[in-house]
């Protein structure tokens, strides 16, 4: 697949007036590919919105270059391929929703036609159609985060840029934009997505970058980075305390579910074979086995504590 | 039409700004201020009012150009609202020249209101318009024009303050530009000419703008050197907005 996104050595720092440097990014080497969602994830502060400012071109590196589409960041001809949504964003707050996406429209450089009907439509998505003729003042920050959403698709764009697209959002709220960034996903959207909120960048991503203090940590995909090698989850049914016994001598741990379910770790495929065997000559059933997967929350703890690069 | 999209959004924003109606208001009481003086100044009654409200129509709109001008980036950058507009294929100079273009029309309309009431007064006193004072309420506006792409050239690379600062000061250097050059003709020092001479070239002369004797006076102005400061006016903005395009164009934001 081509690369949406590449960057190589991308380099921001900036030197104060002792000539000290201060890195805001370091060294970053990324590609994100066509219809792929990549989440960025670091605490606040880690590099993930000086990297998009990079992206867009709003700042310049200090060292390293970045591509979209091919194209050197900052080429205005290739704006019209993305779509971004800043973190906390603020608009115009005396338009109404039809007036911003118009405003928005025009820079994109639509005609008056096509800024209609893709209002029309877009409103319908993010669902402010009732809404059209009020001002943003009067908008919750739910509200205002689809308007935003909506401004950042009215070009139609392959590729969008989500700057924490959920933070500060009521559950409902957070629910609501997660469903129509996969929308967005099954329509084959480029999603580069940066967020600190772990669990959304795990329901959403197929694809992870975590990064602390400016230096990428970790990359890879949920699959690499959350299953723990070697280690298989087993969900046993009618399982009875002889069966229990006998499964222990192979497995690492056993949690009994309920009266009829339990959950056999295993460390190894070789333990595995083991576990099938005992079951197949008893009265229980395998339910299913799986890889054993942390969650992306406890590899970013991980990560982040340990500081160490791979 | 990026850029008239910019500058209807500018203008409509600029027209909701507190600070600029309380400025209206102040102006057409500095303006309306001149009839109370008249009872003092015998004959000098109409004089008076063309001077005060001349004044009144400059100082006002100078403030408003230059509290315009100084903001017009700086607080696009500070609410973030300038990071989706440049995810847009959008030119930054088209950015500062769309955002020009609307703070000019606010201005427009300031000295069109301004002016509606100055020429009420004149007409009240006089039973007549003067054709010379819509000049020179013309020339206002284009003499603001310049002062307006000042304060947003200073806006891309000056802090607020600065901006203000340097707008104010050379707006005073750029209307003491003919005395300037002439005692600097005058000066025995080769280095203080050529100074002299170059700062000339470089600051707006805002006297060309200035014909408020020819009001005072009922004297003619030749329609020739109206449009030919006009022309001035507004060759010496763009001149200006290119060099603001030129540092936002290399500015962080």
């Amino acid at each position: 697949m081509a690369d949406v996104v590449r960057t190589e050595g991308l380099t921001k720092y900036y030197l104060n007036f002792w000539g000290n440097k201060a890195v805001t990014l370091n060294d970053l080497s990324i590609s994100i590919s066509d219809g792929e969602t990549f989440g960025f994830v670091g605490p606040n502060g880690a590099g993930k919105t000086t990297t998009i400012k990079l992206l867009l071109g709003l700042y310049r590196p200090s060292k390293g270059k970045a591509w979209i589409y091919d194209k050197p960041v900052g080429d205005v001809a290739v704006k019209n391929l993305i779509g971004y949504l800043p973190e906390g964003p603020y608009y115009y707050d005396f338009l109404t929703p039809e007036e911003l996406l118009s405003f928005y429209g025009k820079l994109s450089g639509l005609h008056s036609a096509a800024i209609k009907r893709r209002s029309d439509e877009l409103l319908e998505i993010v669902g402010l159609s009732g809404a059209r003729k009020l001002q943003l003042r009067k908008f919750s920050k739910g509200m205002l985060q689809r308007v935003g959403l909506a401004q950042a698709l009215i070009s139609d764009p392959k590729l969008l840029i989500l700057d924490e697209p959920t933070s500060g959002l009521d559950p409902l709220g957070r629910i609501e934009i997660r469903d129509l960034i996969l929308r967005l996903k099954k329509e084959g959207k480029s999603i580069l997505y940066c967020s600190h909120l772990l669990n959304e960048v795990e329901m959403v991503c197929d694809r992870v970058a975590v990064i602390h203090k400016g230096n990428l940590l970790r990359m890879g995909t949920m699959e690499e980075l959350l299953s723990i090698e070697g280690e298989l989850e087993m969900v046993v049914r009618g399982f009875n305390e002889e069966l229990l016994s006998r499964i222990k001598e192979a497995s690492v741990s056993i949690s009994v579910l309920d009266s009829q379910e339990a959950l056999v770790t295993v460390d190894s495929r070789v333990n595995a074979d083991k576990v099938i065997d005992i079951v197949r000559g008893s009265s229980a059933v395998l339910v299913s086995m799986a890889d054993r997967r942390r969650s992306l929350e406890d590899l970013f703890v991980s990560i982040v504590k340990g500081g160490k690069a791979s | 039409m990026k850029a008239a999209a910019l500058a209807m959004t500018t203008f409509k924003e600029a027209i909701r700004k507190k600070v600029l109606l309380v400025l209206l208001v102040f102006a057409f009481i500095f303006i309306g201020s001149s009839l109370l003086f008249t009872y003092f100044s015998g004959g000098e009654e109409i004089r008076m009012v063309k001077d005060v409200g001349l004044t009144g129509l400059l100082i006002f709109g100078l403030l408003i150009s230059t509290f315009l001008g100084m903001s017009l980036i700086p607080a696009e950058i500070e609410k973030r609202i300038i990071y989706t507009i440049l995810s847009k294929p959008v030119r930054r100079l088209e950015v500062v020249v769309g955002k020009y273009l609307g703070a000019a029309l606010a201005v427009l309309v300031m000295v069109l209101l301004m002016g509606l009431v100055f020429m009420g007064l004149i007409f009240f006193k006089e039973h007549t318009l003067s054709p010379v004072a819509m000049l020179a309420i013309i020339l206002t506006f284009f003499e603001l024009l310049v002062v307006l792409a000042m304060a947003v050239t200073f806006s891309t690379f000056a802090s607020s303050t600065l901006s203000v600062v340097l707008t104010i000061f050379f707006y005073i250097m750029g209307s003491s530009s003919d005395s300037l050059q002439y005692l600097g003709g005058r000066s025995d020092s080769p280095l203080l000419k050529v100074a002299v001479k170059g700062f000339g070239y470089l600051i707006p002369n805002f006297e060309i703008f200035n014909i408020r004797s020819q009001v005072l006076h009922g004297d003619a102005v030749p329609g020739l050197y109206v449009l030919k400061a006009i022309i001035y006016g507004l060759l010496f903005s763009a001149a200006l907005l290119i060099v603001a395009g030129m540092f936002f164009h290399e500015k962080e934001v």
